[in-house]
């Protein structure tokens, strides 16, 4: 498959209070990624009882996303298994997040509540990138 | 009694493009919060330089530990800049590169917890926006 890609990202963030006060941030940039192996996107989903794999093990760190398609229950996602409490993101119903990390750990997400179906894409990233 | 009342938009748009300008896949979510007054109390932004290389930390002592809506983005042109929560990565950000997630800052037995920031080689400086949410139920990082 190819090997090189281009991730492009733009993140907006506004937050409000009732007396109309506002605060925003915004950014946006390109990573440059060779030598990639490991793409992984789509629905997946996570119960309560176990960790639903986002992505496995890169060999040196990745890009992702996930956010949250149900209509009621939080989704959990990890560094690492669940177990290691290594929480990224704590996600309500039609949230999302976006990070980037450059670990070897894999991602995994859980169900709080009932089974939460999560879409995500998690894209290796080299030491360059 | 006075409240607050907060309310949080996020967006975002990512792609991703192959070698031979094939679109692997588009993303363009976003999301906007409730107005609540449920533990909402502070949203804050700014710009900072992180303590050298030592540890730094966004003060959250106002905010709710268990769910705050975070951007953070590396301003700086040098070196990477790692934030954390509970002493944990949850993103590692190069010159430019930035985040967003909902976090939950809380670590176990509730302890008082504020936002870190590592620069591994030499300070480097933030812009950051944070934003008390309602609690999702977690008391712990578990």
């Amino acid at each position: 498959m190819a090997k090189n890609y281009t991730l492009n990202v733009a993140l907006n963030m506004s937050a409000t209070t009732s007396t109309g006060y506002s605060q925003s941030q915004s950014g946006s940039f390109s990573m440059n990624i060779t030598g990639v192996d490991q793409i992984a996107t789509g629905r997946l989903d996570c119960a309560t009882d176990g960790d639903g794999t986002i992505m496995a093990a890169p060999g040196y760190g990745k890009a992702i996303y996930i956010r949250n398609l149900d209509n009621a229950n939080v989704l959990e996602v990890y560094g690492g298994a669940s177990s290691a409490n290594d929480l990224l993101g704590v996600l309500k119903a039609g949230e999302f997040m976006f990070t980037i990390l450059r670990d070897t750990d894999t991602v995994t997400a859980r169900g709080l509540g009932g089974t939460v179906t999560a879409e995500y894409f998690a894209v290796e990233i080299d030491a360059a990138a | 009694m006075a409240t607050q009342s907060l309310s949080v938009t996020a967006s975002g748009s990512f792609s991703l493009i192959d070698e031979n300008g094939v679109t692997v896949f588009s993303f363009s979510p976003s999301f906007t919060t409730a107005a609540t007054v449920t533990d909402s109390n502070h949203m804050h932004t700014g710009e900072m330089l992180t303590n050298g290389t030592a540890a730094t930390v966004i003060n959250s002592l106002q905010n709710n530990k268990d769910l705050v809506y975070t951007f953070v983005k590396n301003v700086d042109t040098d070196y990477p800049v790692a934030v954390q929560a509970d002493g944990d990565d949850i993103a590692d950000l190069k010159p430019g590169e930035c985040f967003f997630a909902p976090v939950h800052i809380d670590g176990a037995g509730d302890a008082s917890n504020d936002l870190g920031l590592v620069a591994t080689t030499a300070a480097q400086k933030v812009q950051y926006l944070i934003c008390d949410g309602e609690d999702t139920g977690i008391n712990t990082d578990d």
